[in-house]
């Protein structure tokens, strides 16, 4: 365990690097959603089971990012809340 | 025509800019798994081995975010390989059938219409430099040396075989100044057996291309 000043250093450094991991997933995001997009632009209506399998993928690929914004979320509040009590 | 024509070049774009931004997107993740791993060891430091705060698993939820995002770039990279197997399968076909809604003839017969041939070969040359600057040079040289020679197929060539049963052509003695006669019957032989083949040998050519694009941009 640290010392409390190095614990709430060590705190703040993870909460700023949760905030970079969310900036970072939404850029991300963003880029699925162009990347989706360019899909169907490309093959809408083909019904092709490689670009269903595509979109399926790069959706797959979303949740698990929101999901992992979620995990990183309650991290960082519960990171944020133990230092609070640190004083 | 020349929107049809294009048709196939913006979809080869479309699939490389989605490739691209899957791409962007896989990079954004990992700057993600490099945050959620800091957080991990920040944490860690921050509250020991447990490290737990409130009955939370924060090193422990950090740690499982980690592995989603790790999970999102697999995903990621199945997206762009289903997308890569889906252009190999169907480019062939795009090449094809782009028009298809406004055809009456299917292109490997429209091909194989003399009187149609060089408007045809030119036509597929302009879709082919859509997808493919260089195939659609090649396919372009050679519809200009049919529009110059005087073709007669000996026989009607037979648009199921492989390439291999490509027709010879007779060329006329009206050859274009300095173009080497055996070049003009190489280039038109290449023509026709594009032709024969409906126009698997471009397809070919074009994806070679398309996988240049798609190896370019993702790697």
């Amino acid at each position: 365990m640290s010392s409390i000043g190095e614990a709430k250093e060590q705190i703040a450094s993870a909460s700023e690097a949760a905030e970079n991991a969310k900036t970072a997933a939404a850029s991300a995001d963003g880029s699925i959603v162009d990347a989706l997009q360019a899909l169907n632009e490309a093959a809408a209506g083909t019904g092709h089971p490689k670009v269903v399998a595509a979109v399926s993928s790069y959706r797959t690929a979303a949740k698990k990012l929101e999901e992992a914004v979620g995990l990183i979320s309650e991290a960082q509040s519960a990171g944020d809340e133990y230092a609070a009590q640190l004083g | 025509m020349a929107e049809e024509e294009s048709l196939v070049g913006k979809a080869v774009v479309q699939l490389g800019q989605s490739l691209n931004s899957s791409e962007e997107a896989t990079i954004h993740a990992k700057a993600m798994v490099l945050c959620t791993e800091i957080m991990f060891v920040r944490y860690r430091l921050a509250l020991g081995d447990e490290a737990t705060s409130s009955g939370v698993d924060v090193s422990g939820k950090a740690e499982r975010a980690s592995q989603r995002v790790k999970s999102a770039i697999d995903s990621l990279e199945a997206a762009r390989a289903a997308i890569r197997d889906f252009a190999l399968s169907v480019a062939p076909a795009l090449q094809l059938t782009e028009s298809s809604e406004d055809r009456s003839v299917p292109v490997g017969e429209e091909l194989l219409d003399t009187s149609n041939r060089p408007k045809s070969l030119k036509s597929l040359g302009n879709r082919a430099a859509s997808a493919a600057p260089d195939v659609g040079d090649l396919w372009n040289s050679a519809a200009d040396v049919v529009d110059k020679v005087i073709l007669t197929p000996p026989t009607p060539p037979d648009i199921s075989g492989a390439a291999t049963n490509v027709p010879h052509f007779q060329v006329s003695e009206t050859l274009p100044t300095g173009v080497a006669p055996q070049k003009i019957v190489g280039t038109i032989a290449l023509s026709v057996a594009v032709a024969v083949k409906a126009g698997a040998v471009v397809a070919d050519k074009i994806m070679t291309n398309v996988r240049k694009f798609f190896d370019r941009d993702t790697t």
